[in-house]
Protein backbone atom coordinates (compact mmCIF):
# COMPACT_ATOMS: atom_id res chain seq x y z
CA UNK A 1 0.00 0.00 0.00
CA UNK A 2 2.20 2.84 -1.19
CA UNK A 3 1.25 5.62 1.09
CA UNK A 4 0.90 8.51 -1.27
CA UNK A 5 -2.47 6.88 -1.87
CA UNK A 6 -3.59 8.38 1.40
CA UNK A 7 -3.67 11.72 -0.35
CA UNK A 8 -4.33 10.36 -3.83
CA UNK A 9 -6.81 7.65 -3.16
CA UNK A 10 -9.63 8.88 -5.36
CA UNK A 11 -10.42 10.97 -8.40
CA UNK A 12 -11.93 14.40 -7.93
CA UNK A 13 -15.22 13.99 -6.09
CA UNK A 14 -17.32 16.51 -8.01
CA UNK A 15 -16.22 18.99 -10.65
CA UNK A 16 -19.65 19.96 -11.94
CA UNK A 17 -22.20 20.10 -9.13
CA UNK A 18 -25.30 17.94 -9.17
CA UNK A 19 -28.69 19.42 -9.98
CA UNK A 20 -30.61 20.83 -7.05
CA UNK A 21 -32.12 18.00 -4.99
CA UNK A 22 -30.25 15.35 -6.93
CA UNK A 23 -28.64 12.47 -5.02
CA UNK A 24 -25.74 10.43 -6.34
CA UNK A 25 -23.99 7.33 -5.06
CA UNK A 26 -20.69 6.26 -6.51
CA UNK A 27 -17.55 4.19 -6.22
CA UNK A 28 -14.02 4.76 -7.43
CA UNK A 29 -11.19 2.44 -8.31
CA UNK A 30 -7.57 3.25 -9.02
CA UNK A 31 -4.52 4.91 -7.57
CA UNK A 32 -0.91 5.88 -8.05
CA UNK A 33 1.17 3.87 -10.47
CA UNK A 34 3.88 1.80 -8.84
CA UNK A 35 6.65 -0.40 -10.13
CA UNK A 36 5.78 -3.87 -8.90
CA UNK A 37 8.06 -6.73 -9.94
CA UNK A 38 9.23 -4.61 -12.89
CA UNK A 39 5.65 -4.06 -14.03
CA UNK A 40 3.93 -0.68 -13.75
CA UNK A 41 0.44 -1.02 -12.28
CA UNK A 42 -2.11 1.35 -10.77
CA UNK A 43 -3.00 0.53 -7.20
CA UNK A 44 -6.54 -0.87 -7.00
CA UNK A 45 -7.71 1.51 -4.29
CA UNK A 46 -11.42 1.79 -3.69
CA UNK A 47 -13.88 4.10 -2.06
CA UNK A 48 -17.64 4.56 -1.95
CA UNK A 49 -19.13 8.03 -1.90
CA UNK A 50 -22.33 9.98 -1.87
CA UNK A 51 -23.27 13.49 -3.01
CA UNK A 52 -26.34 15.73 -2.80
CA UNK A 53 -27.12 18.84 -4.78
CA UNK A 54 -27.97 21.60 -2.31
CA UNK A 55 -28.49 24.06 -5.13
CA UNK A 56 -27.73 23.95 -8.82
CA UNK A 57 -24.27 25.35 -8.04
CA UNK A 58 -23.41 23.65 -4.75
CA UNK A 59 -23.08 19.97 -3.93
CA UNK A 60 -22.09 18.42 -0.62
CA UNK A 61 -20.38 15.05 -0.61
CA UNK A 62 -18.71 12.42 1.54
CA UNK A 63 -16.74 9.25 1.07
CA UNK A 64 -15.48 6.15 2.84
CA UNK A 65 -12.12 4.76 1.69
CA UNK A 66 -12.63 1.03 1.68
CA UNK A 67 -9.09 -0.07 0.85
CA UNK A 68 -7.73 2.02 3.72
CA UNK A 69 -10.32 0.34 5.92
CA UNK A 70 -8.85 -3.01 4.97
CA UNK A 71 -5.60 -1.79 6.52
CA UNK A 72 -7.41 -0.93 9.76
CA UNK A 73 -7.41 2.74 8.85
CA UNK A 74 -10.73 4.54 8.90
CA UNK A 75 -10.46 7.24 6.24
CA UNK A 76 -13.43 9.49 5.61
CA UNK A 77 -13.83 12.66 3.63
CA UNK A 78 -16.55 15.27 3.59
CA UNK A 79 -16.83 18.53 1.75
CA UNK A 80 -18.65 20.78 -0.66
CA UNK A 81 -18.08 21.95 -4.21
CA UNK A 82 -19.35 25.22 -5.61
CA UNK A 83 -19.41 26.18 -9.27
CA UNK A 84 -18.83 29.89 -9.43
CA UNK A 85 -19.01 30.02 -13.19
CA UNK A 86 -20.85 27.72 -15.58
CA UNK A 87 -19.17 26.75 -18.88
CA UNK A 88 -20.29 28.39 -22.10
CA UNK A 89 -18.92 26.99 -25.33
CA UNK A 90 -15.16 27.08 -25.24
CA UNK A 91 -15.18 29.20 -22.13
CA UNK A 92 -14.72 26.85 -19.19
CA UNK A 93 -16.72 26.72 -16.05
CA UNK A 94 -14.90 26.89 -12.75
CA UNK A 95 -15.58 25.12 -9.49
CA UNK A 96 -13.85 25.07 -6.15
CA UNK A 97 -14.20 22.59 -3.36
CA UNK A 98 -13.17 22.30 0.25
CA UNK A 99 -12.77 18.92 1.90
CA UNK A 100 -11.81 17.59 5.29
CA UNK A 101 -10.05 14.23 5.30
CA UNK A 102 -10.25 12.31 8.54
CA UNK A 103 -7.96 9.38 9.30
CA UNK A 104 -8.33 7.24 12.41
CA UNK A 105 -6.16 4.23 13.08
CA UNK A 106 -8.39 1.42 14.27
CA UNK A 107 -5.52 -0.23 16.14
CA UNK A 108 -4.90 2.66 18.55
CA UNK A 109 -7.52 5.30 17.62
CA UNK A 110 -4.97 7.98 16.82
CA UNK A 111 -6.64 10.53 14.56
CA UNK A 112 -5.42 13.08 12.02
CA UNK A 113 -7.33 15.64 10.02
CA UNK A 114 -6.16 17.04 6.71
CA UNK A 115 -7.81 19.97 4.91
CA UNK A 116 -7.96 19.89 1.15
CA UNK A 117 -8.82 22.55 -1.43
CA UNK A 118 -9.42 21.90 -5.12
CA UNK A 119 -9.90 24.17 -8.09
CA UNK A 120 -11.07 22.83 -11.46
CA UNK A 121 -11.86 24.21 -14.89
CA UNK A 122 -14.39 22.21 -16.88
CA UNK A 123 -16.01 22.15 -20.28
CA UNK A 124 -19.19 20.43 -21.44
CA UNK A 125 -19.78 18.90 -24.82
CA UNK A 126 -22.24 16.66 -26.60
CA UNK A 127 -25.94 16.17 -26.17
CA UNK A 128 -25.48 14.59 -22.75
CA UNK A 129 -23.11 17.32 -21.57
CA UNK A 130 -20.09 15.09 -21.02
CA UNK A 131 -17.46 16.83 -18.94
CA UNK A 132 -13.75 17.29 -19.52
CA UNK A 133 -11.88 18.89 -16.69
CA UNK A 134 -8.47 20.00 -15.56
CA UNK A 135 -7.52 21.19 -12.14
CA UNK A 136 -5.40 21.22 -9.06
CA UNK A 137 -5.93 19.47 -5.76
CA UNK A 138 -4.12 20.60 -2.62
CA UNK A 139 -3.63 18.72 0.62
CA UNK A 140 -2.30 20.57 3.64
CA UNK A 141 -0.26 19.06 6.46
CA UNK A 142 -0.71 21.29 9.49
CA UNK A 143 1.64 19.55 11.92
CA UNK A 144 5.04 21.14 12.36
CA UNK A 145 6.84 18.00 13.54
CA UNK A 146 7.03 14.38 12.50
CA UNK A 147 8.44 11.19 14.01
CA UNK A 148 11.20 11.57 16.61
CA UNK A 149 10.54 15.30 16.93
CA UNK A 150 11.96 16.11 13.52
CA UNK A 151 10.65 19.02 11.51
CA UNK A 152 7.80 18.13 9.15
CA UNK A 153 9.25 19.07 5.76
CA UNK A 154 6.12 19.19 3.60
CA UNK A 155 3.03 21.25 4.38
CA UNK A 156 1.59 21.66 0.87
CA UNK A 157 1.01 18.59 -1.28
CA UNK A 158 -0.45 19.59 -4.63
CA UNK A 159 -1.69 17.32 -7.40
CA UNK A 160 -2.76 18.06 -10.97
CA UNK A 161 -5.64 16.18 -12.52
CA UNK A 162 -7.07 15.78 -16.01
CA UNK A 163 -10.33 13.88 -16.34
CA UNK A 164 -13.28 13.03 -18.51
CA UNK A 165 -16.79 12.07 -17.46
CA UNK A 166 -19.13 10.22 -19.80
CA UNK A 167 -22.63 11.20 -18.84
CA UNK A 168 -25.53 8.85 -19.44
CA UNK A 169 -29.13 9.18 -18.35
CA UNK A 170 -28.57 7.96 -14.79
CA UNK A 171 -24.95 6.88 -14.75
CA UNK A 172 -21.68 8.81 -14.97
CA UNK A 173 -18.35 7.17 -15.88
CA UNK A 174 -15.15 9.01 -15.08
CA UNK A 175 -11.55 8.39 -15.96
CA UNK A 176 -8.92 10.65 -14.42
CA UNK A 177 -5.17 11.00 -14.68
CA UNK A 178 -3.42 12.59 -11.74
CA UNK A 179 0.11 13.73 -10.97
CA UNK A 180 0.30 13.42 -7.21
CA UNK A 181 2.52 15.51 -4.94
CA UNK A 182 4.52 16.79 -7.87
CA UNK A 183 6.57 19.04 -5.61
CA UNK A 184 7.97 16.12 -3.61
CA UNK A 185 11.18 14.22 -4.31
CA UNK A 186 10.36 10.52 -4.27
CA UNK A 187 13.82 9.25 -5.19
CA UNK A 188 14.97 8.32 -1.69
CA UNK A 189 12.07 6.40 -0.18
CA UNK A 190 11.24 2.72 0.13
CA UNK A 191 8.38 2.78 -2.40
CA UNK A 192 8.99 2.81 -6.15
CA UNK A 193 6.39 5.25 -7.38
CA UNK A 194 6.09 5.64 -11.12
CA UNK A 195 6.04 9.00 -12.81
CA UNK A 196 8.07 11.51 -14.76
CA UNK A 197 11.40 12.13 -13.05
CA UNK A 198 11.64 11.76 -9.30
CA UNK A 199 8.78 14.09 -8.46
CA UNK A 200 5.60 12.60 -7.04
CA UNK A 201 3.67 9.79 -8.63
CA UNK A 202 1.31 9.42 -11.56
CA UNK A 203 -2.11 7.92 -10.95
CA UNK A 204 -5.00 6.48 -12.95
CA UNK A 205 -8.54 6.38 -11.58
CA UNK A 206 -11.95 5.18 -12.69
CA UNK A 207 -15.24 6.31 -11.21
CA UNK A 208 -18.81 5.12 -11.49
CA UNK A 209 -21.76 7.11 -10.21
CA UNK A 210 -25.52 6.56 -10.16
CA UNK A 211 -27.72 9.64 -9.98
CA UNK A 212 -31.20 9.57 -8.42
CA UNK B 1 -19.42 -1.49 -24.12
CA UNK B 2 -20.58 0.83 -21.34
CA UNK B 3 -22.58 -2.03 -19.85
CA UNK B 4 -19.58 -4.33 -19.96
CA UNK B 5 -17.43 -1.67 -18.33
CA UNK B 6 -20.04 -1.19 -15.62
CA UNK B 7 -20.24 -4.92 -14.92
CA UNK B 8 -16.46 -5.27 -14.88
CA UNK B 9 -16.08 -2.27 -12.60
CA UNK B 10 -18.68 -3.56 -10.16
CA UNK B 11 -17.15 -7.04 -10.19
CA UNK B 12 -13.69 -5.66 -9.35
CA UNK B 13 -15.14 -3.36 -6.72
CA UNK B 14 -17.12 -6.17 -5.08
CA UNK B 15 -14.04 -8.40 -5.07
CA UNK B 16 -11.95 -5.69 -3.43
CA UNK B 17 -14.65 -4.95 -0.89
CA UNK B 18 -14.80 -8.65 -0.08
CA UNK B 19 -11.04 -8.75 0.35
CA UNK B 20 -11.33 -5.70 2.53
CA UNK B 21 -13.39 -7.69 5.01
CA UNK B 22 -10.14 -9.19 6.28
CA UNK B 23 -7.71 -6.65 7.70
CA UNK B 24 -4.39 -6.10 5.99
CA UNK B 25 -1.27 -4.46 7.38
CA UNK B 26 2.04 -3.49 5.86
CA UNK B 27 4.06 -5.58 8.32
CA UNK B 28 4.90 -8.29 5.81
CA UNK B 29 6.39 -5.71 3.46
CA UNK B 30 9.39 -5.51 5.79
CA UNK B 31 10.39 -8.99 4.74
CA UNK B 32 11.46 -10.02 1.26
CA UNK B 33 12.68 -13.60 1.72
CA UNK B 34 13.35 -16.32 -0.82
CA UNK B 35 12.73 -19.76 0.62
CA UNK B 36 12.66 -21.63 -2.68
CA UNK B 37 16.29 -22.75 -2.61
CA UNK B 38 17.17 -26.36 -1.87
CA UNK B 39 20.75 -25.75 -0.77
CA UNK B 40 23.17 -22.95 0.01
CA UNK B 41 25.79 -22.39 -2.68
CA UNK B 42 27.78 -19.51 -1.17
CA UNK B 43 30.74 -18.97 -3.56
CA UNK B 44 28.96 -20.92 -6.30
CA UNK B 45 25.80 -18.84 -6.06
CA UNK B 46 25.09 -17.30 -9.45
CA UNK B 47 22.03 -15.24 -8.53
CA UNK B 48 21.96 -11.48 -8.14
CA UNK B 49 24.24 -10.07 -5.44
CA UNK B 50 25.35 -6.57 -4.53
CA UNK B 51 28.99 -7.28 -5.39
CA UNK B 52 31.36 -10.20 -5.90
CA UNK B 53 34.76 -10.41 -4.26
CA UNK B 54 37.97 -11.49 -5.97
CA UNK B 55 39.83 -14.68 -5.18
CA UNK B 56 42.00 -12.99 -2.59
CA UNK B 57 39.00 -12.84 -0.27
CA UNK B 58 38.18 -16.54 -0.55
CA UNK B 59 37.65 -18.29 2.76
CA UNK B 60 39.19 -21.77 3.06
CA UNK B 61 36.60 -24.54 3.04
CA UNK B 62 37.68 -25.75 6.47
CA UNK B 63 36.76 -22.34 7.85
CA UNK B 64 33.22 -22.45 6.47
CA UNK B 65 31.02 -24.14 9.03
CA UNK B 66 27.38 -24.84 8.17
CA UNK B 67 25.18 -24.75 11.26
CA UNK B 68 21.60 -25.39 12.27
CA UNK B 69 19.87 -24.16 15.38
CA UNK B 70 16.48 -24.66 16.94
CA UNK B 71 14.79 -21.33 17.53
CA UNK B 72 11.74 -20.67 19.62
CA UNK B 73 10.01 -17.37 20.21
CA UNK B 74 9.30 -16.77 23.92
CA UNK B 75 5.65 -17.47 24.65
CA UNK B 76 5.10 -19.52 21.51
CA UNK B 77 4.88 -23.28 21.43
CA UNK B 78 6.41 -24.01 18.03
CA UNK B 79 10.11 -24.10 17.21
CA UNK B 80 11.95 -23.73 13.95
CA UNK B 81 15.16 -25.03 12.46
CA UNK B 82 17.33 -22.04 11.60
CA UNK B 83 20.32 -22.27 9.29
CA UNK B 84 23.54 -20.37 9.73
CA UNK B 85 27.17 -20.29 8.74
CA UNK B 86 30.22 -19.57 10.83
CA UNK B 87 33.28 -18.30 9.02
CA UNK B 88 36.32 -19.10 11.09
CA UNK B 89 37.78 -21.69 13.42
CA UNK B 90 35.15 -23.05 15.80
CA UNK B 91 37.85 -23.80 18.36
CA UNK B 92 38.79 -20.12 18.56
CA UNK B 93 35.33 -18.88 19.52
CA UNK B 94 36.32 -19.26 23.17
CA UNK B 95 39.29 -16.95 22.79
CA UNK B 96 38.77 -14.63 19.83
CA UNK B 97 36.48 -11.80 18.78
CA UNK B 98 33.36 -12.69 16.80
CA UNK B 99 31.23 -10.51 14.52
CA UNK B 100 27.54 -11.43 14.56
CA UNK B 101 26.32 -10.30 11.15
CA UNK B 102 22.56 -9.61 10.90
CA UNK B 103 21.69 -9.48 7.23
CA UNK B 104 19.05 -7.41 5.47
CA UNK B 105 15.56 -8.29 4.29
CA UNK B 106 16.35 -9.93 0.94
CA UNK B 107 16.38 -13.53 -0.19
CA UNK B 108 18.73 -15.60 1.98
CA UNK B 109 22.37 -16.08 3.05
CA UNK B 110 23.61 -16.71 -0.48
CA UNK B 111 22.66 -13.13 -1.33
CA UNK B 112 24.65 -11.83 1.64
CA UNK B 113 27.50 -14.34 1.40
CA UNK B 114 29.90 -11.87 -0.22
CA UNK B 115 29.29 -9.40 2.61
CA UNK B 116 29.91 -12.00 5.31
CA UNK B 117 33.00 -13.18 3.47
CA UNK B 118 34.28 -9.64 3.25
CA UNK B 119 33.86 -9.21 7.01
CA UNK B 120 35.77 -12.45 7.52
CA UNK B 121 38.72 -10.63 5.94
CA UNK B 122 38.69 -7.83 8.52
CA UNK B 123 42.19 -7.30 9.89
CA UNK B 124 43.40 -10.32 7.98
CA UNK B 125 41.74 -13.42 6.62
CA UNK B 126 39.81 -15.10 9.45
CA UNK B 127 41.22 -12.68 11.98
CA UNK B 128 37.71 -12.53 13.47
CA UNK B 129 34.99 -15.14 13.35
CA UNK B 130 31.81 -14.15 11.53
CA UNK B 131 28.41 -15.72 12.24
CA UNK B 132 25.50 -15.16 9.88
CA UNK B 133 22.08 -16.80 10.06
CA UNK B 134 18.99 -16.94 7.89
CA UNK B 135 16.09 -15.70 9.96
CA UNK B 136 13.00 -17.90 9.97
CA UNK B 137 11.38 -17.95 6.56
CA UNK B 138 14.63 -17.06 4.79
CA UNK B 139 16.51 -19.60 2.68
CA UNK B 140 16.32 -23.02 4.26
CA UNK B 141 15.21 -21.76 7.66
CA UNK B 142 11.75 -22.94 8.63
CA UNK B 143 8.77 -20.79 9.54
CA UNK B 144 7.49 -17.41 8.48
CA UNK B 145 9.34 -14.12 9.01
CA UNK B 146 8.18 -11.97 11.89
CA UNK B 147 9.53 -9.17 14.02
CA UNK B 148 9.60 -11.30 17.17
CA UNK B 149 11.14 -14.10 15.12
CA UNK B 150 14.06 -11.87 14.13
CA UNK B 151 14.99 -11.33 17.75
CA UNK B 152 14.41 -14.94 18.77
CA UNK B 153 16.55 -16.27 15.93
CA UNK B 154 19.42 -13.88 16.65
CA UNK B 155 19.25 -14.81 20.32
CA UNK B 156 19.42 -18.49 19.36
CA UNK B 157 22.62 -17.77 17.45
CA UNK B 158 24.03 -15.79 20.36
CA UNK B 159 23.19 -18.64 22.71
CA UNK B 160 25.15 -21.01 20.48
CA UNK B 161 28.12 -18.64 20.52
CA UNK B 162 27.94 -18.43 24.30
CA UNK B 163 27.78 -22.21 24.57
CA UNK B 164 30.93 -22.34 22.47
CA UNK B 165 32.78 -20.05 24.83
CA UNK B 166 32.16 -16.55 23.52
CA UNK B 167 31.92 -13.87 26.17
CA UNK B 168 30.18 -10.51 25.80
CA UNK B 169 33.38 -8.50 25.72
CA UNK B 170 34.38 -10.23 22.47
CA UNK B 171 31.07 -9.90 20.64
CA UNK B 172 30.63 -7.30 17.90
CA UNK B 173 27.04 -6.84 16.61
CA UNK B 174 26.85 -5.80 12.96
CA UNK B 175 23.48 -5.01 11.39
CA UNK B 176 22.75 -4.13 7.78
CA UNK B 177 19.44 -2.52 6.78
CA UNK B 178 16.65 -4.64 8.32
CA UNK B 179 19.34 -6.45 10.32
CA UNK B 180 19.99 -3.22 12.19
CA UNK B 181 16.80 -3.91 14.18
CA UNK B 182 17.97 -7.07 15.95
CA UNK B 183 21.53 -5.71 16.19
CA UNK B 184 20.32 -2.56 17.93
CA UNK B 185 17.89 -4.38 20.21
CA UNK B 186 20.60 -6.80 21.37
CA UNK B 187 22.83 -3.85 22.24
CA UNK B 188 20.01 -1.82 23.81
CA UNK B 189 18.30 -4.50 25.90
CA UNK B 190 21.05 -6.98 26.71
CA UNK B 191 19.07 -8.53 29.56
CA UNK B 192 16.81 -10.16 26.99
CA UNK B 193 19.64 -11.82 25.10
CA UNK B 194 22.31 -14.42 25.75
CA UNK B 195 25.18 -11.98 25.31
CA UNK B 196 25.70 -8.23 25.62
CA UNK B 197 27.76 -7.01 22.68
CA UNK B 198 30.88 -4.99 23.31
CA UNK B 199 30.37 -2.82 20.23
CA UNK B 200 27.67 -2.05 17.70
CA UNK B 201 28.03 -1.44 13.97
CA UNK B 202 25.04 -0.32 11.91
CA UNK B 203 25.19 -0.07 8.13
CA UNK B 204 22.31 1.79 6.46
CA UNK B 205 19.95 1.59 9.45
CA UNK B 206 16.33 2.67 9.34
CA UNK B 207 14.98 4.94 12.04
CA UNK B 208 11.54 3.45 12.61
CA UNK B 209 8.42 2.16 10.94
CA UNK B 210 6.90 5.60 11.50
CA UNK B 211 9.62 7.29 9.45
CA UNK B 212 9.11 4.80 6.63
CA UNK B 213 5.39 5.55 6.63
CA UNK B 214 5.91 9.31 6.81
CA UNK B 215 8.57 9.34 4.10
CA UNK B 216 6.25 7.43 1.79
CA UNK B 217 3.08 9.38 2.56
CA UNK B 218 4.66 12.83 3.07
CA UNK B 219 2.21 13.23 5.93
CA UNK B 220 3.03 13.30 9.63
CA UNK B 221 0.90 10.26 10.39
CA UNK B 222 1.53 7.57 12.99
CA UNK B 223 3.12 4.37 11.74
CA UNK B 224 0.33 2.54 13.52
CA UNK B 225 -2.07 3.71 10.81
CA UNK B 226 -0.83 0.93 8.56
CA UNK B 227 1.59 -1.30 10.46
CA UNK B 228 1.88 -3.12 13.76
CA UNK B 229 5.69 -3.24 13.55
CA UNK B 230 7.35 -2.03 16.73
CA UNK B 231 10.81 -1.66 15.20
CA UNK B 232 12.23 1.65 16.33
CA UNK B 233 15.99 1.96 16.07
CA UNK B 234 15.79 5.71 16.66
CA UNK B 235 14.44 5.12 20.16
CA UNK B 236 16.30 1.90 21.02
CA UNK B 237 19.67 3.45 20.14
CA UNK B 238 19.16 5.89 23.04
CA UNK B 239 19.72 2.96 25.41
CA UNK B 240 22.94 1.83 23.75
CA UNK B 241 26.06 2.69 25.72
CA UNK B 242 28.55 0.54 23.83
CA UNK B 243 30.84 2.16 21.24
CA UNK B 244 28.88 2.69 18.04
CA UNK B 245 29.95 2.86 14.39
CA UNK B 246 27.41 4.11 11.85
CA UNK B 247 28.01 3.75 8.10
CA UNK B 248 25.52 5.07 5.56
CA UNK B 249 25.57 5.86 1.85
CA UNK B 250 24.86 9.52 1.20
CA UNK B 251 22.90 8.58 -1.92
CA UNK B 252 20.84 5.86 -0.22
CA UNK B 253 17.58 5.90 -2.18
CA UNK B 254 15.90 3.24 -0.04
CA UNK B 255 16.52 4.43 3.51
CA UNK B 256 17.45 8.08 3.28
CA UNK B 257 20.56 9.03 5.21
CA UNK B 258 18.78 12.21 6.33
CA UNK B 259 15.46 10.82 7.59
CA UNK B 260 16.77 7.47 8.84
CA UNK B 261 20.53 7.22 9.42
CA UNK B 262 21.19 10.67 10.83
CA UNK B 263 18.36 10.28 13.36
CA UNK B 264 19.78 7.00 14.64
CA UNK B 265 23.27 8.50 14.89
CA UNK B 266 21.98 11.63 16.58
CA UNK B 267 19.96 9.66 19.15
CA UNK B 268 22.78 7.33 20.20
CA UNK B 269 22.86 7.31 23.99
CA UNK B 270 26.52 6.56 24.62
CA UNK B 271 29.68 8.63 24.39
CA UNK B 272 31.75 6.86 21.72
CA UNK B 273 30.24 7.18 18.29
CA UNK B 274 31.82 7.26 14.86
CA UNK B 275 30.10 8.17 11.60
CA UNK B 276 31.14 7.27 8.09
CA UNK B 277 29.00 8.92 5.42
CA UNK B 278 29.91 7.36 2.11
CA UNK B 279 29.74 9.70 -0.91
CA UNK B 280 28.02 8.28 -3.96
CA UNK B 281 26.85 5.12 -2.21
CA UNK B 282 23.30 3.82 -2.57
CA UNK B 283 21.67 1.57 0.02
CA UNK B 284 23.55 -1.56 -0.93
CA UNK B 285 26.79 0.01 -2.16
CA UNK B 286 28.65 1.05 0.97
CA UNK B 287 31.52 -1.50 0.83
CA UNK B 288 31.79 -1.12 -2.94
CA UNK B 289 31.91 2.69 -2.97
CA UNK B 290 34.16 2.91 0.07
CA UNK B 291 36.51 0.39 -1.46
CA UNK B 292 36.84 -3.00 0.19
CA UNK B 293 40.20 -2.22 1.77
CA UNK B 294 39.06 1.08 3.23
CA UNK B 295 35.83 -0.52 4.45
CA UNK B 296 37.72 -3.34 6.16
CA UNK B 297 40.21 -0.91 7.66
CA UNK B 298 37.36 1.16 9.12
CA UNK B 299 35.74 -1.92 10.64
CA UNK B 300 39.03 -3.18 12.02
CA UNK B 301 39.98 0.19 13.49
CA UNK B 302 36.64 0.39 15.23
CA UNK B 303 36.94 -3.11 16.66
CA UNK B 304 40.50 -2.60 17.85
CA UNK B 305 40.33 0.87 19.34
Amino acid sequence: MPLLCLLACAPTRYVRPLAEGELAVGADLGGPLISFSDVVIPLPLTNVNVGYGLTGNTTVFGGLHTTALAFKLLQLDAGAVHAFRQPAGFVPGFSASGTLNLMTGLSDWQTRLFPQADLNAFWEHGARRNVIYFGMSNWFETKSTRAHGEEQPAHWLPSLQLGYTFVRSKWDYTVELKQVAFNQDESKIVVDYYGPGDKGASGVYFGLRRRF
Amino acid sequence: MIKTFKQLFLAVLCTLLFLCSSCLRLDDNLFNPDNTITEYKFDNYTGEVDFRLGNSYTIPQNKINRLTFTSQTPGESGSYTIHGVYLGDLNRIATDTVIMYCHGNRDHMDFYWQRAKLLANTGQKNRYGVLMIDYRGYGLSEGEPSESGLYADVNTALTWLKQNGLTSDRLIMYGFSMGTAPATIVAAIPISFALRPAKLILEAPFASAAVMVQDASRLSIPGTFVTDLKINNAEEIKKVQQPFLWIHGIDDDFLSIHTHGEIVYQNYGGSQKTAIRVPGADHDEVPLKMGFNEYLAAINNFIRK
